[in-house]
């Protein structure tokens, strides 16, 4: 009989992260979802982004979701609280299953205390402005030294050689570089109105992961380490791959198509019933588009000789496009979807972010966690992007609160004597607390 | 601990991280090939399997060199499968699913991305393949997941990219939510897949066994760690659901035209000293308008600065000026690039970021390599992808020990 249930893959691995938003926070929350302990180096003194945009965001702040401005500032219940580092929702969403330890790298107890701590681990994970690591000295070359069979993972915009080594970027830069931008939306029109996805830094989140790993089964073979150099515009250039091609291979600048697709017409987004509710259809064939004259009743519209072969319909997308809009509008998304999917026809809605935690298939699928934080209360939140059989066994540490593991790495996993930690801390070396 | 069986690679090179991982890839489309391919290159022997006569669906995908479709000559295709050996096997016949059996006994991983349900009424669910293999890990791609409400429903990128909850994010507020370009999403989801494989294979050594892994794309998309699931945790946190808006406009951020194309910066409130750095007017920083911290995130005064001050400077500079000049200083910038654009590109070209396939139908191509550097076992271009059944042969002499005249029966009974 194989067992009820397994303990998660990485399982006495040990991850240090030294990182700011967001490619490096989320890689490691990939690491800890798929069981490695994490543990959060920070800085009193110098609290990086990772933990929200400011220290103590005053009223306007918070408020400014309402007015229309960044969803960085959601604190639970529209209240910073005395901690906002521990509440703010940038923090929380790549902060469970971590651990957090205070040092100040600009100080020799610091320094020491990092260095023995990555004694005590399998591999750091930095996205720190190339330049700022440097100029710290955590380059791979000096750190081997400490640890000779260390896994580096260093992640910036551009990565770490050719021309751009030490310009700074965040996503949205890297996805400009990569050619992601000026590929997505409507046309061109509206380059200048393309918000800040931050798709980068999903893309390079991966890639480092996929690397870490890599990088795991190799030292588990030979015990050495290794340098993984993660740029966020080469992750989104490999992902850009076929209009790359186009132009390689034809010469051809594609601009964006915004949801028509180059074989399939109807494609789109079609409006529905309510605010801001919508339906996106997908006729991959011409079964496909005979189920949805079929769907809709066959109105005279869509008996065209020209619109029953692949070549016509995308000739005349614009017309369908506005048809299939006009019978959408007046009905409820979910409905159509049942009606279309009934009928074999690939279609689906817009969901919004209470949707999606609300949607009974990922609810069922079990995806998102429930957990309680101290500070923030009991809330959903993403979980491990596969299910396995047999299972796995899972129990979730709520996002670590600043310093929270702080006697337990110094204490325990470092060796310190009660009187130097007592010093530490009394020297605010060590803390709980933002000092500026 | 010995991961997975290695053998010697090619005299002079390093080894791949992957090197003796043997895969079994039953995927078509993208997100499948895409995960497979990630193996590939950094050092798996991937076999292939294809339909016979017809082949993946992406081989009729484009863009093809000239514009004119060639099952060999997909271009999407071509990139989805560097580094994979192919085997068009005919699965709907009993000799087919026994080669595959067969298959499924030499391999560490199968990777399949049929309709959930498929593999089992073929007789090759994960029972059968565990009772073939005790060590295999199995992964299942599929729009939906192996379970739940919408198993069998149907989509394509674009549904689950917009059911995902990132299509909220992108487009105007006054116009319908539009997708991301190319196929980011399914690629995407195939990277994600290659990350459960790798973690099965290390998991795999302590537990001396494999497991089944249900990959669903709809998921990997409501999962994606860009802003989808920060906004999916605000949301609880203030029961507030965004409206679509219109972009948001901060201090030096966001997208500007310049002196012949586009930049896009991440100047902000706090970085404002390094703005006034890269545009030569640091005195600014005094400015009773400008000046003060608070004001800086102020509507009119973040527009007046961009508009009479920031952009007449970035018009009187190229992409490439700018972008030096920013990285001169620190300040977070990038170019605006086009596809072209990103393949005559210096940085790319001196990171080694492109391959030059030569394959016997497409001829020269040239494509993105990889996606990230293992400084040790680096990624390495050993073959183009396969053409359609290129390999049968030696897939079912090597790896299956059949003699040759069993292979010509087998193409006699159109079992390959």
């Amino acid at each position: 009989m194989p067992p009820a249930t397994f303990a998660l893959p990485l399982r006495n691995v040990r991850v240090v992260e030294l990182t700011t938003v967001w490619a490096g926070p989320f890689t490691s929350s990939l690491l800890a979802d798929w069981g490695a302990e994490v543990i959060r180096v920070e800085s009193t003194r110098n609290l990086l982004g990772g933990r929200g945009p400011v220290l103590a965001p005053n009223a306007a702040m918070v408020n400014s979701l309402r007015a229309g401005g960044e969803f960085y500032f959601a604190y639970p219940n529209w209240e910073a609280g005395e901690r906002p580092w521990n509440r703010c929702v940038v923090f929380q969403v790549h902060g469970k299953d971590k651990r957090s330890v205070t040092l100040e790298l600009t100080e020799p107890e610091g320094m020491s205390a990092f260095e023995d701590l990555l004694l005590t681990c399998d591999m750091l994970v930095v996205n720190l402005a190339p330049d700022s690591l440097d100029a710290l000295g955590l380059t791979y070359e000096r750190l081997r030294r400490v640890k000779p069979d260390l896994i580096m993972v260093r992640i910036a915009a551009f990565g770490h050689t050719g021309k751009a080594k030490q310009a700074r970027g965040l996503g949205a830069e890297a996805e400009a570089h990569a050619g992601f931008t000026a590929l997505r939306g409507h046309s061109e029109v509206d380059l200048l109105f393309k918000d800040n996805v931050a798709f980068a830094d999903a893309a390079g989140s991966m890639s480092a992961a996929l690397g870490a790993i890599s990088a795991l089964v190799q030292r588990a073979q030979d015990g050495k380490g290794q340098l993984i150099d993660i740029s966020l515009s080469d992750a989104v250039v490999s992902l850009l791959a076929p209009a790359l091609l186009d132009a390689a291979m034809n010469n051809r600048a594609q601009t964006p198509l915004g949801n028509a697709h180059s074989a399939m017409a109807p494609h789109g987004c079609y409006p529905c019933k309510g605010d801001d509710r919508w339906l996106f259809i997908a006729v991959r064939n011409d079964g496909d588009w005979r189920n949805l004259c079929e769907a809709i009743g066959h109105p005279a519209w869509t008996r065209a000789q020209a619109l029953q072969s692949a070549f016509g319909r995308l000739r005349n997308r614009q017309t369908i496009d506005e048809h299939l809009a006009d019978w959408t509008r007046s009905h409820d998304a979910h409905a159509l979807m049942s009606l279309l999917q009934g009928c074999g026809v690939p279609a689906g809605v817009l969901m919004n972010e209470r949707d999606v935690v609300e949607s009974p298939h990922i609810a069922e699928r079990g995806f998102f966690l429930p957990l309680r934080h101290r500070e923030t209360g009991s809330h959903l939140y993403p979980g491990t992007f596969w299910k396995s059989t047999p299972p796995v066994t899972r129990i979730v540490r709520a996002p670590c609160e600043l310093g929270e593991d702080n006697d337990w790495v110094y204490k325990n996993l470092l060796g310190a004597l009660e009187s130097t930690y007592a010093g530490l801390l009394r020297r605010k070396l060590v803390g709980t607390t933002p000092q500026s | 601990m010995s991961m997975v069986k290695q053998h010697s690679g090619q005299a002079g090179k390093s080894p791949g991280a992957l090197d003796g991982l043997k895969v079994l890839d039953l995927t078509q489309h993208i997100s499948g090939p895409y995960c497979t391919k990630l193996l590939a290159d950094y050092g798996a022997d991937v076999i292939k399997i294809e339909k016979p006569e017809v082949g993946d669906i992406a081989r009729q995908m484009g863009p093809f060199p000239g514009n004119h479709p060639h099952r060999e000559k997909s271009g999407l295709f071509l990139y989805l499968n560097t580094n994979k050996r192919g085997m068009a096997l005919n699965l709907k016949i009993e000799k087919g699913r026994q080669l595959l059996l067969h298959l499924a006994r030499w391999a560490d991983v199968v990777v399949e991305s049929f309709k959930p349900g498929t593999m089992e009424r073929l007789g090759l669910g994960y029972s059968s393949l565990e009772k073939a293999n005790k060590k295999l890990v199995v992964v299942s791609i599929s729009n939906f997941g192996q379970s739940g409400p919408y198993r069998d429903s149907l989509a394509s990128e674009i549904i689950e990219h917009g059911m995902g909850g990132s299509l909220r994010a992108t487009g105007m507020p006054d116009r319908e939510p539009t997708k991301y370009g190319a196929h980011v999403a399914l690629q995407q989801a195939g990277s994600i897949a290659a990350a459960a494989v790798m973690t099965a294979l290390f998991a795999r050594e302590r537990r001396g066994r494999g497991e089944h892994v249900d990959v669903s794309i709809f998921e990997t998309q409501a999962g994606s760690q860009d802003r989808r699931t920060t906004m999916t945790l605000a949301a609880q946190h203030t029961g507030y659901v965004f409206p679509r808006r219109p972009m948001q406009f901060a201090l030096a951020t966001g997208t500007f035209p310049c002196a012949d194309g586009y930049i896009h910066l991440s100047g902000s409130a706090a970085r404002f000293p390094y703005t006034v750095k890269l545009i030569g007017r640091e005195e600014l920083l005094q400015h009773p308008t400008f000046g003060p911290m608070s004001n800086r995130s102020d509507p009119r005064i973040v527009e007046e600065f961009n508009q009479t001050i920031l952009l007449p400077w970035l018009m009187q500079h190229t992409m490439q000026e700018v972008w030096h000049m920013a990285q001169a200083v620190g300040l977070a910038c990038g170019p605006m690039y086009t596809p072209k654009d990103v393949m005559n590109d210096k940085t790319f070209r001196a990171r080694g970021v492109w391959a030059t396939v030569e394959h016997p139908e497409a001829g020269t191509v040239v494509m993105p390599g990889r996606p990230f550097i293992l400084h040790r076992t680096p990624w390495s271009l050993r073959r183009p992808a396969p053409t359609l059944g290129q390999h049968n042969k030696e897939v079912l002499t090597d790896a299956l020990r059949y003699s040759s005249e069993e292979v010509a029966r087998f193409r006699r009974l159109g079992v390959i």
